[in-house]
């Protein structure tokens, strides 16, 4: 498969690296050091993906795990259990951005593997793929998906 | 949400841009760092086994002969090591294991640094101490060492050096990784919590 081919899947699927980075970055630095990682580590990954899978779930996975085995620079901002006011960095006009926009931030409230979770949830995959994606029980990713949507409700709440 | 980008994402979705990039990754690093320490390690062999041709004193002719050894048994290691060491991400893993697999191999090579370390210093520190009061007396070894307490002096620079230069190269391998490890350790102990 050409290197034409990979860049037009990506291309295709660029929606994902930009939606589970925008759960991550914590600055413009680090979202172009998780862009350059994620696309260097589908790119060496290229040759093996032998097509059996999806090309979006591969990526997603590539992402997600690049994305929970980056190094963390110290100097990244810890956000605290505050939305804080949003309307700035919205539309007023587009009420269905804002919601999308509060919901983006109060998931970046979570921890970094509950904010996988209920990335995957929100994207439509099942809980038995949660749990094979990210090695953990189906008993476990259910428990875990309740307590992170009690948290977002919380949060959304405020 | 699939057509959402970003102007700085799209530059990297380039063949030419793509192959201009480098990884930031730790075993990135780790690996290029296995790299040149074997460099540095045929270098320095080169420079002991020169050493050894001209220096006439068979202690130290001992010790570099010693060094050799040890350069070399440390390059078959770091060989082995830089060989199994894989930067890239597993696709094929879930992020439980992916998580594992990296944690692992950071640790492994902080001990196997520590521990190489470990050999080294006594034999540099010795050695070089022996060498430096050889050239800065202007005698031989055994003349520097014939005099008192050299030898003492020369066994409690060691006890005192080995385990400071250890406790150093420790620190600074925590504060070069410390927190990546820790990083990684917190999120392999939230995802094996069942909350």
């Amino acid at each position: 498969m050409s290197e034409n081919r990979f860049l037009d899947l990506v291309k295709e699927n660029q929606g994902i690296i930009y939606k589970l980075v925008s759960i991550y970055a914590n600055n413009a630095d680090e979202k172009k050091d998780m862009y350059q990682e994620i696309i260097l580590n589908a790119w060496k990954g290229w040759p093996s993906f032998r097509g059996d899978a999806k090309f979006s779930t591969w990526l997603y996975r590539i992402s997600l795990n690049t994305l929970l085995t980056i190094r963390r620079k110290p100097s990244r901002i810890d956000y605290t259990d505050s939305l804080g006011d949003i309307s700035a960095q919205t539309d007023k006009n587009e009420i269905y951005n804002e919601d999308a926009e509060r919901l983006r931030q109060a998931i970046r409230l979570l921890s970094e593997t509950n904010r996988a979770i209920i990335s995957m949830h929100l994207d439509g995959y099942e809980n038995s793929e949660i749990a094979e994606f990210m090695g953990i029980s189906l008993n476990n990713v259910s428990v875990k998906l309740h307590r992170c949507k009690e948290q977002i409700a919380n949060l959304l709440k405020r | 949400m699939n057509e959402q980008n970003d102007e700085d994402l799209k530059a990297l979705l380039n063949i030419s841009a793509i192959a201009k990039e480098h990884s930031n990754s730790p075993l990135q690093k780790i690996k290029t760092s296995f790299f040149y320490n074997m460099l540095w390690t045929i270098l320095f062999s080169c420079l002991y086994l020169i050493l050894f041709f001209l220096i006439d004193f068979w202690q130290i002719k001992a010790a570099l002969a010693f060094l050799v050894v040890v350069h070399i048994l440390g390059l078959l290691s770091a060989y082995k090591q830089y060989k199994n060491l894989k930067p890239e991400i597993m696709a094929d893993q879930s992020v439980l294991e992916e998580l594992k697999r990296q944690h692992k191999s950071v640790k492994n090579w902080m001990n196997a640094h520590l521990r190489s370390g470990l050999l080294f210093y006594p034999v540099s520190i010795g050695a070089s101490f022996l060498l430096g009061g050889a050239i800065g007396s202007s005698g031989s070894v055994e003349d520097f060492m014939s005099r008192p307490y050299i030898l003492l002096a020369t066994i409690i620079l060691i006890i005192v050096l080995t385990p400071l230069c250890h406790f150093l190269a420790k620190k600074m391998l925590k504060s070069s990784f410390g927190n990546h490890l820790d990083n990684l350790q917190k999120n392999i102990d939230d995802l094996e919590s069942v909350e």
